[in-house]
């Protein structure tokens, strides 16, 4: 009995070589329990030791191994074979550049995430002496959800606003300033509401959902964007009938 | 070695045919112009309802006719398309 097996397309590029990319077809045994990531990682093994991609943890927590399988961003630890056709096409993530095979050009969303400031800013520095911040349950369930992001860029593979419209923050950044906006212990929404009150912040997000469909983590991307929108408005008008309230 | 990262072109006229959800979303957005002009039918149909029954009755006729059943079909259409999971 011949053993059965499934034919990868991996997008290959080089840059010290090629011009841009092309197509590479190479054939992997089938295993029932192996994730797509399992079938790259014996092609690295066993068939092409130059093959490059990002991976760590194999278990939908580090983010890294996100890429377009058959069209879809998805990890390629959280793909099984067996939900596949016999020919499976791997690219690298859309809409970043592709700094070589499977590995995109992340520098980009990096500058965007920090510039949303995704951190506590809290109202007080205290020293580690005097101990944690607290919060009740019900307050961490106000932002639970948005904390499950891993920074995996599907969100951002999947969004055609990020695609036609560079400056756009996107859905990751975005989520998470939400998610420190609505943290009871952050007061840092004031300093965050120059990138995300802003056009290239929430208000060019045209809400396709996209993000949301694809995120690994539930997270909800494209619900944090429009209650963000919902929060800014509110602002706006506050502003106006109370001037003097953010003095 | 010198990085020459690859930048992969993005047609701005026809992605939204690259995609099923992408273009569910297209059809989302272009429906709200079927609801905008359903808005404006109805409050014109008030209007003449104001005017008394010879003008209403002129008013329920004309959307029976050929045009507005044709509008009708049209905005009908669309229904469906808001209601597909993943097109919201």
């Amino acid at each position: 009995m011949t053993e059965r097996t499934v034919e990868l397309e991996i997008l290959r590029y080089d840059p010290e070589q090629d011009d841009e990319p092309h197509f590479q077809t190479y054939t992997v045994p089938y295993h029932e329990d192996w994730v797509v990531l399992d079938a790259i990682n014996y092609i690295k093994d066993e068939l092409d030791r130059t093959l490059s991609y990002r991976w760590s943890c194999h278990m939908a927590v580090c983010g890294s191994c996100g890429m377009v399988i058959n069209g879809a961003p998805t990890l390629a630890c959280h793909t099984f074979l067996r939900d596949y056709p016999d020919k499976i096409r791997v690219e690298p993530l859309r809409n970043f550049p592709i700094e070589r095979d499977l590995i995109v050009d992340m520098d980009d969303f990096i500058g965007k995430l920090t510039s949303v400031k995704p951190w506590l800013v809290a109202r007080e520095e205290r020293s580690v002496d005097e101990g944690e911040y607290l919060q009740t349950p019900a307050e961490l369930a106000v932002f639970k959800q948005y904390t499950a992001c891993i920074n995996c860029l599907l969100c951002y593979s999947a969004c055609p606003q990020y695609a036609l419209n560079e400056p756009f923050v996107g859905p990751a950044a975005l989520a998470l300033a939400h998610r420190y906006n609505l943290d009871s212990r952050d007061v840092g929404r004031s300093a965050r509401e120059d990138v995300v009150a802003s056009n290239p912040g929430i208000w060019e997000c045209s809400f396709v959902g996209a993000c949301s469909e694809v995120c690994p983590k539930q997270v909800d991307p494209a619900a944090a964007i429009q209650q963000a929108k919902i929060a800014s408005t509110g602002d706006y008008f506050l502003d106006f009938l109370k001037p003097w309230r953010r003095n | 070695m010198s990085r020459r990262p690859y930048i992969r072109p993005v047609s701005t006229t026809r992605w939204w045919l690259s995609e099923g959800r992408y273009f569910r979303y297209m059809m989302r957005e272009l429906s709200s112009l079927f609801i905008g002009a359903v808005a404006i039918l109805l409050i014109f149909g008030l209007y003449r309802l104001s005017q008394g029954p010879v003008a209403f009755d002129a008013f329920v006729a004309a959307l029976l006719g050929q045009g507005g059943t044709a509008f009708v079909v049209v905005t009908l259409f669309f229904l469906p398309i808001t209601l597909i999971p993943g097109s919201r």
